[in-house]
């Protein structure tokens, strides 16, 4: 089987269970991790192809969700034109940020986009008029489609799931086009793709700044599902745990990292009584996976390769 | 910051200020060179990328037992010196201060000392630009590597314990201490020791000035806006050598 099959009828059949699963908690948990698989699809795109760390993901999640719910409050944009026009701004954003560290042997961009998380995170926790500080946001109005209103667990499960499958077309189509084998061929070797032409420098900034664009969609879904958001949901340790779900899951492996994002996502809501012990696990996992598995789980499963 | 947690450790069960500095840095220094030879070493092909990533799982778990053990509060720790200040030309401040200096001072001169005019100096910085021809001529690369992991782990803590009694020890503090460190020498140029007092000076000034004139909670975004700029306007720093390549 293709992976990009194999990917599809598994996001078809988390859209079946919307219809077997009855329990609101469970659907809104998963909901919630099917926004992670969105940031985590992007950041699998630049770990994977362009071969760069960043720690600053909840950072752009966050800049997506604020951006656009204070365009929706405090302007009365549409929800939609508003998760639309931040993700935007935030790729934007992005491209200002890769420009200069992607230039860079080495790995800045780790670091610039540490500083960026914890830049977004201080402005996040300090603008209180503009963000409400560390108390959170509210108001934003519920996301709807002429008169219909995604105003239930279950309404939003289903739409979220197929955003998922939009954003995992996207990738597969980036993946397998031109652009994607220029580069895995980065990735291999920067070397020998420079002396094929590739122009690496840009390749990276624009797939540093796609990733970002799907980690501030995800956000701004965030924001006008939940009503609610607040600085806490963008620090560090969640950037932190954006990479655990990429790395283990596969950083090449769109699939592998479906699965284990949507676990990883879930497990510390229904483990409640672990709560203090998750960085200990996230770490361990990380090490693992560096140690043993470069490729993380989705590097075990043997795909049919795609001739192009 | 484990060497601020562990001097907080051994003060709070009374172990003399000159022994528990020392075993502060000789734990953290052990640790560094286990982490090297029980984790790095072990790694199979190990990229860039996937060293990166085994090191921030190894900073989580830390981090995580830190908490487990010391719980989420900030502790405080004692003074260095009897003194709680000290006035010079008029200015008072906490005698840690002074500690700090001095032992920054110090570290700085054995660094350079150590690095550059020994011949231990030499082989470290030979191994870290051209590993294989260095094999080739007989050094036993993953000897330097280990100590070079002693070393780090032994800086960092001395730094951590006596940061402590001004910063308090928290079990988070660590990180955004480090990306600071990363800032500096962002700021001032990577393997410059000029560079690197520099970039610390224009980074601490800032950040005071920052907390003075606009507000303390922006403080931290300053630095990191600094090192951005930096990174965009002269990413070899302001002494940068060469060493930064561009792609």
């Amino acid at each position: 089987m293709k992976e990009n099959t194999a990917t599809y009828v598994l996001i078809a059949l988390f859209l079946l269970s919307g219809f077997i699963i009855k329990n609101p908690f469970i659907l809104n948990m998963v909901s919630i991790a099917a926004l992670a698989v969105i940031v985590v699809m992007g950041l699998n795109l630049l770990l994977g192809y362009a071969g760069q760390v960043s720690l600053g993901h909840a950072g752009f999640v966050g800049l997506g969700a604020y951006i656009s719910s204070i365009l929706a409050i405090r302007f009365n944009i549409n929800p939609w034109l508003s998760i639309l026009i931040a993700s935007l701004l935030t790729s934007v954003f992005a491209l200002i940020i890769g420009y200069p560290t992607l230039k860079l042997k080495g790995h800045y961009l780790a670091m610039a986009t540490l500083a960026i998380g914890e830049i977004i995170y201080i402005f996040a926790n300090n603008l209180v008029d503009l963000t409400g500080g560390h108390q959170g946001l509210t108001g934003m109005p519920m996301l709807s489609v002429g008169s219909f209103v995604f105003d239930s667990e279950k309404k939003f499960f289903f739409f979220v799931w197929i955003v998922v499958f939009f954003f995992a077309f996207i990738s597969f189509r980036i993946v397998n086009s031109h652009f994607g084998r220029a580069l895995k061929a980065i990735h291999e070797k920067e070397l020998a793709a420079l002396s094929f032409g590739v122009n690496v420098h840009l390749y990276k900034v624009v797939i540093f700044s796609l990733s970002a664009f799907y980690a501030a969609f995800a956000g701004g879904l965030y924001a006008f599902y939940l009503g609610f958001i607040s600085p806490s949901s963008f620090d560090l340790l969640k950037s932190i745990d954006y990479i655990v779900m990429a790395f283990v899951g596969g950083i090449d492996s769109i699939f592998g990292s479906l699965i284990i994002t949507v676990v990883l996502a879930s497990l510390p809501n229904i483990m409640t009584f672990l709560q203090d012990y998750w960085p200990i696990v996230n770490g361990l996992l990380l090490v693992i996976a560096a140690m043993f598995m470069p490729k993380g789980l989705g590097g075990f499963i043997k795909w049919k390769r795609a001739i192009f | 910051m484990l060497g601020g947690m562990l001097q907080f450790y051994f003060m709070s069960i009374h172990v003399p200020l000159v022994a528990s500095l020392f075993l502060v840095s000789l734990i953290v220094g052990l640790l560094g060179y286990i982490i090297h030879f029980v984790f790095i070493k072990n790694t199979k092909n190990p990229t860039e990328l996937s060293l990166i990533i085994l090191t921030i799982g190894l900073a989580m778990v830390i981090r995580g037992t830190a908490m487990l053990i010391f719980g989420k509060n900030a502790h405080s720790v004692g003074q260095f010196l009897p003194f709680e200040s000290v006035t010079i030309f008029g200015l008072t401040f906490s005698s840690q201060y002074l500690v700090v200096l001095v032992g920054a001072l110090i570290l700085a001169g054995l660094l350079f000392y150590v690095l550059n005019l020994t011949n231990f100096g030499k082989v470290m910085l030979a191994a870290s630009q051209n590993p294989l021809a260095c094999s080739i001529f007989g050094i036993d690369v993953e000897m330097v590597k280990s100590v070079s992991f002693f070393l780090s782990g032994f800086l960092g803590a001395v730094g951590g314990s006596i940061i402590a009694p001004i910063s308090f020890a928290k079990y988070n503090i660590g990180l955004i201490m480090g990306l600071k460190g990363f800032s500096a020498s962002v700021v001032g140029g990577f393997g410059n020791n000029v560079g690197a007092i520099v970039g610390g000076l224009i980074i601490g000034i800032s950040e005071s000035l920052s907390a003075g004139y606009i507000s303390s909670s922006y403080k931290d975004a300053v630095t990191f806006f600094i090192m951005i700029l930096v990174l965009f306007i002269k990413p070899s720093g302001i002494f940068g050598s060469k060493d930064v390549e561009r792609v």
